[in-house]
């Protein structure tokens, strides 16, 4: 961990080139409510050249320049802006952490002679965001905190390792990034530049302004150790390609896919691991930033799997790709790895109808959603809803179902759960019914029917170690005079042991399921 | 058998598509009791053991028709760790997992649960999923709830509705076994007809109780072999299938 860099203040005079009714250059201002008043709290050129500075109150402000045009803060638009351009910075590296309100962190060891070396990196990355109408300041140092002070307050580009304190001596001491009051304090001290107080005995200061300022000190001037947290998970692998001209079509973005695939291929296999998830992430020549995400059931080396993956996903999502300009960067990432040991091959040729199964099942997945591909697993509890539970068929391989060996025991015994099962349960209205038996009249979806036979009931209690029990449960199964046959329950009980009427109320019915 | 005996091979073509009506959703239970037995005797042979069932729910049928339910599976003598079940967003999606389950050479059967007559489910499509059905040598099923019975190229076509349960044992006050009134209304393969039978869990077996209405169906009088047709309620296999070529 070398070099970071730090893009910094994209303050608000970036609106004077976005905003649309900016005619002729009007001076732009942006104000919010502060200390019980509207203040500016950012200008653009046009309205620092015309004397306004953030922190004038609104009114004083339009006074002066009649003509100015001030806009309210946005602080959500101007946080989704910052998570764009977060977005558009992982073009330079994976690790790109936030920096609120106006800051954004690039971790860029290791990165830099991919795009030339530093100079060119922060130039390219300077000048890209400067067409995109941005207004922005950049720094590349060996802290965070440095190249923060250096980006918001210097003017020095690019400092060498270990040339950190030499940096900022000169820096106000606003650089610092302490409190208002601990600035307000210095400054009533005369201490106003870093240089001020780098150099004083640190007793009296921390007993003063409290330690936070002098772990800053060291921080700015390099000498603590700072970690970014990166705002995405850190890829397993990456790879990625580059475009003069943006792509559009859709084909050719599944080709560069399947070879960007392929490449990855290579280093999993030497490692003999596949990708569990993969995503692919298309840069937009605007600067918006789609991901896309698919997910295996079973370790993926296969380019030509990936890209059918990948074009279902694309297929399935509801909105379709917007391509813009086209796409100058596509970067393929894997996410998550498993280990993919060469399998034994089977003599009786299940494998390939397994291996079917299995890509059928990932297939299907990248399109409905894996969460929509479920299979049965068997499940030790007597709770219906439990009972009913499904697991996402690309985690599970069927010998962990643990469905026995059908064994249906006595020979004479009815059914005991229906085969279609509704959550949640229906409502229903019993019209006649005998206290703590089965209905002998019912209706369910406006339709009422006589129970001719009834079965039960079966209490189903919650368990009673999970805390503030759910209502007892009585199922009853019954078939009306025509042969439809249901699973009704009963929730509550009629009455407390008391003789008291229940505090729930009356029980109330519902229809949990229909049988065969 | 009674009903093996309508179908020209002793049994329904495995390489093709067959609908089962269940009537109203909230009946639907019958039909897929009804389906989940013959998927169940197909599963018995010894090369279907290991493959499983794609079973896909459209849009709505989960909510309107219920889920189809594992441990209700199992209990019927149905393997619920055989069954993939797919939740579709629409019908599109749901015919098209189906073609992709065709494609797929490791299942043993491929079934729509779908719900109401969608536009999108119409005689071009039925005829889709036929020619991959045989492409693919496997069986495919509609299990269509408050449908109309409208054109499609399917090879069979059933309506199921639930029949009183006999008394089992000295379960007498509770309800049985399975009974369902089934319907053969449409069959490529040779004559209609409609019977009663009993799903017998224990044994994974359908039995037949009774001819019901079979004179009705005989009338029809280009159907020579109905009135050979024996009427034989003993405890015989029915509907095992064809053996897909």
């Amino acid at each position: 961990m070398r070099q970071r860099r730090k893009t910094a203040a994209e303050k608000p005079s970036f609106r004077s080139d976005a905003h649309p009714e900016a005619k002729a250059r009007a001076p732009l201002a942006v104000y919010a409510k502060m200390r019980n008043a509207l203040r500016l709290i950012a200008v653009d050129a046009e309205a620092e050249r015309r004397g306004l500075t953030s922190g004038l109150p609104l009114a004083d402000a339009r006074a002066r320049v009649p003509d100015l045009d001030a806009v309210e803060e946005e602080e959500k638009a101007d946080r989704a802006l910052l998570e764009t351009m977060a977005d558009w910075c992982d073009r330079y590296t994976p690790l790109v952490a936030g920096d609120p309100p106006d800051g954004l962190f690039l971790d860029i060891s290791g990165c830099a002679h991919l795009f030339g070396g530093e100079a060119t990196l922060l130039a390219d990355l300077v000048g890209r965001l400067r067409r995109q109408g941005l207004a922005v300041r950049a720094a590349i140092a060996g802290t965070p905190a440095a190249a923060g002070a250096l980006a918001r307050f210097g003017d020095q580009s690019i400092v060498m390792p270990g040339a950190e304190r030499a940096a900022i001596v000169s820096l106000p001491v606003a650089a610092l990034r302490v409190p208002a009051e601990t600035i307000d304090g210095l400054a009533q001290m005369g201490l106003r530049r870093i240089a001020d107080i780098l150099n004083r005995p640190r007793a009296p200061l921390a007993a003063r302004f409290g330690l936070d300022l002098i772990a800053r000190l060291d921080a700015v001037a390099g000498a603590g150790s700072e970690t970014l947290s990166p705002r995405l998970p850190l890829p397993a692998l990456v790879a990625e390609r580059r475009f003069a001209e943006g792509i559009l079509d859709k084909d050719a973005v599944l080709s560069v896919i399947r070879s960007l695939t392929a490449t990855l291929a290579e280093t999993l296999t030497l490692r003999g691991e596949g990708a569990r998830v993969l995503e692919a992430a298309l840069f937009r020549v605007d600067g918006a930033v789609t991901r896309v995400r698919v997910g295996t059931g079973r370790p993926l080396r296969d380019p030509d799997l990936a890209a059918r993956l990948f074009s279902e996903r694309l297929k399935g999502t509801e909105t379709e790709i917007d391509g813009g300009f086209g796409f100058d960067l596509i970067r393929l990432s894997v996410l998550e790895t498993a280990s993919d040991a060469p399998r034994q091959i089977d003599m009786s040729g299940n494998l390939e109808a397994d291996e079917s199964v299995h890509a059928l099942i990932d297939r299907l997945g990248a399109r409905v959603g894996l969460d929509n591909v479920l299979r049965y697993r068997s499940v030790d509890s007597h709770v219906p809803e439990i009972e009913a539970t499904m697991v996402p068929a690309a985690l599970m391989e069927e010998a962990d179902l643990g469905w026995p060996e059908a064994d249906q025991g006595a020979d004479l015994t009815p059914l005991a759960r229906p085969i279609r099962f509704f959550t949640p349960p229906e409502p229903i209205e019993t019209l006649a019914e005998v206290p703590e038996g089965p209905p002998i009249r019912f209706r369910w979806r406006k339709v009422s029917y006589d129970v001719r036979l009834a079965e039960g009931p079966e209490r189903i209690a919650p368990p009673w170690w999970q805390g503030d029990p759910a209502p007892v449960r009585d199922y009853f199964r019954v078939e009306d005079g025509q042969g439809r046959r249901f699973w009704l329950f009963r929730e509550g009980l009629y009455e407390t042991r008391g003789g008291e009427a229940s505090p729930a109320g009356p029980p109330r019915w519902f229809m949990q399921g229909l049988f065969p | 058998m009674a009903i093996d005996d309508r179908f020209s091979d002793k049994g329904l073509a495995g390489n093709a598509l067959h609908e089962i009506h269940g009537g109203e959703a909230r009946i639907a239970g019958a039909a897929t009791g009804f389906l989940a037995g013959l998927l169940t005797r197909n599963q018995r042979r010894a090369d279907e053991t290991e493959r499983p069932i794609l079973w896909v729910q459209g849009p709505s049928s989960a909510h309107e028709t219920g889920r189809l339910h594992g441990p209700g599976l199992y209990g019927f003598g149905a393997d619920p760790g055989r069954i993939i079940l797919v939740t579709a967003r629409s019908v599109g999606e749901t015919l098209w997992v189906l073609e992709e389950g065709f494609s797929c050479a490791g299942l043993q059967a491929v079934v729509g649960d779908l719900r109401g007559d969608p536009r999108a489910l119409d005689l071009t499509a039925t005829r889709r999923l036929v020619l991959r059905a045989r492409k693919a040598g496997r069986p495919g099923f509609l299990l269509r709830t408050s449908a109309a019975e409208a054109a499609s190229a399917a090879r069979s076509r059933w309506t199921i509705t639930p029949a009183r349960s006999l008394p089992l044992g000295r379960y007498t006050t509770g309800p049985g076994r399975a009974v369902w009134k089934i319907d053969l209304v449409k069959n490529r393969d040779g004559p209609i007809g409609a019977w009663i039978v009993e799903w017998n869990h224990h044994d994974r077996s359908f039995t037949q109780i009774s001819a019901d209405s079979l004179a009705l169906a005989s009338q029809t009088a280009d159907r020579p072999d109905r009135a050979s047709t024996p009427q034989n309620s003993g405890g015989e296999t029915l509907v095992p299938f064809r053996r897909a070529s």
